[in-house]
């Protein structure tokens, strides 16, 4: 896999073409939530306050007769599903949050008087008011974080290096929510706080990805205005285009292996782990894919872009 | 791995050298430290001890630990610290059992580790509690009433029974109750949710002859101890009483200002005679009990219909102390066993067979440099585990997408070596040389990239919710770990690597010939 040669900055309409493909029907999805679950993406229990019930039944357990015992101790609305861990069947409880007890004392009973015995696989429970402070909590700790990461990076490299890197990040973010909101409408998909870690392995997977790139292009930048030999044979001054697209071929290899490596960690967790985890890989898998992606074509087609921009200025100026 | 020793190795023997540079020491020492951490061996007939005594409840378990205490040698001769000692010993065995992870089975002896896995993962329950501001008496949730909230959740909590249960404050005016592996977690709930505060009232009647209850100024704080027990014939159940000195002497004046008249108890603001259904009875119908001469001795009972299990939790409710302010449960996470376990076994293979996959991965993209970055990459597990371990950190299932991510980020920083070692060799350097430049020019990336992820790590920590500094404490301890491997011991390994092979697609002859002591290694 050595030696990539692609013009990255001629195509660069094409770069980010693709990326707006996959980023407006996600946006276009992320309203359409909005619209209907008056939030960017499909609430769980986790934001909205609720509670959900898993019983393994001893005995198969019809859906309707669940609902109407459900209806019959006030969880009127509640939604029933059948769901399979490990080969049994589960029945899975939506209702809003049991504040009483003693509620759900009486509502236990009732199942276990209309269907038999039953296991409790799990219980989650979450008031109203702590979605909100949750979400607050999470968007907080992201903005710090991002606020960190362009110090830093303005710290080791250079400003316009960092906000290309917070872009990509963003673009990433954005990608990863568009897709989750296209599925919660279609498929339903929750994002719980599990999603929040989700988003932040990204974030760091997509930073350090880019970072690696620029550090590329950072030790090459001393190659600007040194000579070349272009396409007609005759020798001109390498421009920061060309030193960026050298960098990003350079760590072109590098970029794709490491992405594959944890990507065939995360397929495996994705088939092998655990029911309670799959959105989650799910939501690490399209990340990764994407930080990669946004590294390797947006955040140095960025750069670049951004250098173009500031010299022409500087000539004008001038 | 310096040119110091590069100088060095001319003149002796190569091993010899090499082990004077402190990174192949350092790998060796940790790959010792990580495996006397992780693992530990007892035969299987002690771990079979451990397992039934964790599977006794709370009260047999106790009488088994105090039996057995008596057959320890000199335990007549034990002053009480040792003998509390060793009955902590005993009962963190009963403990271990219900957290250990059996790695294999050898000649009746089990090797085990016991990683600290969070609730999700080992099935338990944990609640979000509120303490709710009781105006007039407690208009703000202070200090103080949290404190007091937290020995009474404390107390009633510690009367289930349960093993290593937690309570911890969290915020102003929050508590998070964790009781791992808790086979009722309804009964917990019903004995944390509820004030339990019981009041004596007056019994008066309005303008239009209905009954009004009178505060008297007479709780359950006024009690010293409470217990219940059977009543005569029946089957009902009763709670008897104590007051403390103060209380008696309150409870005297009242009985004997009130004789012939109803003085009514409730509790949490319901009376405490119950129905048929086992509700508590409702206030317009409940007349209390007449007092037909004054109580005097500060002794009382409370009879209203109970069943066993109604006075028995009372009864603790009672001794625990009410709580100052209500309580309301904002936060339920329960995990039954069986689905802790399917998470468990389920992520372990995930992760044996995803690393083993890498592993592949690895040695097919770069041959025996592939197999020197495995080689690493069992050392990074081992390590970070075996810190995992000591700190130690308790494992959920955030906290395993941390250390995967930390897993790729390992692998990364060889990958970027090796792909810079690639480009030296390309570029006409000897390997020696190619090893040792990929090494210093990748190290800035990898120095930035992971100081990076620490920053992001150290901010979750401070500000994230529990889940999301599960995640952050495992990605940093993975993220400093993998520098630390990634330089010594891929490194180190890399140049012990015998040098007629051809690595990197290239054989180390230039070196092979000047240094022909390097066979030896």
């Amino acid at each position: 896999m050595n030696g990539f040669n692609v013009d990255l900055v001629k195509y660069r309409s094409l770069w980010f073409g693709i990326s707006l493909a996959i980023l407006i029907p996600g946006i276009i999805g992320i309203i359409a939530c909005c619209a209907k679950f008056h939030a960017p993406l499909k609430p769980g229990i986790d934001f909205t306050g609720g509670s959900i019930l898993q019983y393994q039944f001893n005995k198969p357990a019809a859906l309707d007769t669940v609902r109407s015992v459900l209806d019959d101790n006030g969880f009127v609305g509640s939604q029933v599903q059948q769901a399979s861990i490990s080969g049994h069947e589960v029945i899975v409880m939506r209702t809003k949050a049991i504040d009483d007890e003693g509620q759900k004392r009486k509502l236990d009973t009732a199942l276990q008087q209309k269907l038999g015995e039953f296991k409790v696989l799990s219980v989650d429970k979450v008031s109203a008011t702590v979605g909100p402070e949750l979400l607050t909590n999470g968007l907080v700790a992201l903005i710090i974080t991002f606020s960190m990461m362009v110090a830093y990076i303005s710290y080791r490299f250079m400003i316009d290096y960092a906000v290309c890197a917070i872009v990509a990040l963003f673009h990433d973010v954005l990608a990863l929510c568009g897709i989750f909101a296209l599925l919660g409408l279609t498929v339903g998909t929750e994002v719980d706080s599990l999603f929040i870690s989700a988003i932040l392995t990204v974030i760091g997977f997509s930073v350090h990805d880019t970072i690696v790139v620029f550090d590329r292009i950072r030790e090459n930048s001393k190659f600007v205005g040194s000579k070349k030999t272009d396409d007609t044979g005759s020798t001109v001054k390498k421009t920061f285009g060309d030193v960026a697209n050298d960098s990003v071929n350079q760590t072109m290899t590098r970029s794709i292996y490491t992405s594959l490596t944890v990507i065939i960690t995360l397929t495996c967790l994705f088939m092998l782990g655990g029911v309670t985890t799959r959105d989650f890989v799910l939501a690490m898998l399209i990340g990764i894919i994407s930080g990669t992606y946004s590294s390797i074509f947006n955040a140095s087609c960025l750069l670049v872009w951004w250098r173009e921009f500031t010299t022409k200025k500087r000539v004008k100026t001038a | 791995m310096t040119s110091q020793w590069q100088s060095k190795s001319k003149k002796g023997f190569a091993a010899n050298s090499f082990f004077k540079d402190w990174k192949p020491w350092a790998v060796v020492g940790l790959l010792a430290w990580s495996l006397v951490t992780l693992l530990q061996i007892e035969p299987q007939a002690t771990i079979d001890d451990w397992q039934h005594m964790s599977s006794l409840p709370p009260d047999e378990l106790n009488a088994e630990i105090v039996a057995r205490e008596q057959k320890v040698a000199g335990y007549d001769k034990m002053n009480s610290y040792e003998r509390e000692d060793l009955h902590k010993r005993f009962q963190d065995d009963a403990q271990l059992a219900n957290n250990i992870q059996i790695l294999g089975h050898y000649q009746k002896h089990v090797l085990f580790t016991n990683l600290k896995l969070g609730l999700d993962l080992r099935g338990g329950s944990q609640l979000m509690l509120q303490a709710l501001p009781a105006p007039p008496q407690v208009p703000e949730i202070t200090q103080e009433v949290m404190r007091g909230v937290e020995t009474v959740i404390n107390n009633r909590i510690n009367s289930l029974g349960v093993s290593e249960t937690l309570v911890q404050r969290s915020g102003k005016d929050r508590l998070i109750v964790e009781m791992p592996g808790i086979k009722d977690p309804q009964q917990a709930k019903d004995r944390i949710g509820t004030t339990a505060l019981l009041e004596f009232k007056e019994l008066t009647f309005g303008p239009d002859r209905k009954p009004i209850w009178k505060d008297v100024g007479l709780t359950g704080a006024d009690f010293k101890h409470a217990q219940g027990s059977p009543m005569a014939g029946g089957g009902l159940w009763r709670v008897t009483f104590e007051f403390k000195p103060d209380g008696a002497r309150k409870f005297g004046e009242l009985t004997s200002r009130l004789v012939g008249h109803q003085i009514g108890i409730f509790l949490d603001g319901q009376p405490t005679d119950r129905n048929a259904d086992g509700r508590p009875m409702s206030a317009d119908e409940y007349r209390g009990v007449t007092v037909r001469e004054p109580i005097l001795g500060g002794n009382g009972e409370i009879t209203g219909n109970f069943n066993k299990d109604q006075a028995v939790d009372l009864s603790v409710k009672l001794n625990a102390g009410a709580l100052p302010v209500p309580v309301r449960i904002l936060e339920e996470r329960t995990v039954g066993a069986t689905l802790g376990q399917d998470s468990i076994q389920k992520s372990l293979l995930a992760g044996a067979v995803g690393i083993a996959a890498v592993m592949v991965f690895m040695i097919a993209v770069y041959g025996i440099p592939g197999l020197v970055a495995d080689i690493a990459l069992v050392l990074y597990t081992l390590a970070t585990l075996a810190i995992f371990k000591a700190l130690p950190v308790t494992i959920t299932l955030a906290g395993i997408a941390g250390f995967i991510l930390s897993i790729g980020m390992a692998v990364d920083a060889n990958i970027l070596i090796f792909e810079r070692t690639k480009e030296e060799i390309r570029g006409g350097r000897s390997l020696y040389t190619a090893i040792e430049n990929g090494f210093n020019r990748a190290f800035s990336s990898i120095f930035d990239s992971n100081a990076n992820s620490l920053i992001a790590c150290s901010v979750l920590m401070l500000f994230g919710t529990s889940i999301v500094k599960g995640f952050a404490v495992t990605l940093a301890i993975g993220v400093l770990v993998s520098m630390f491997t990634a330089i010594t011991a891929t490194r180190s390994l890399l140049h012990l690597v015998p040098r007629d092979f051809a690595i990197f697609g290239k054989a180390n002859k230039k070196v092979a010939q000047s240094m022909p002591s390097k066979e030896a290694v």
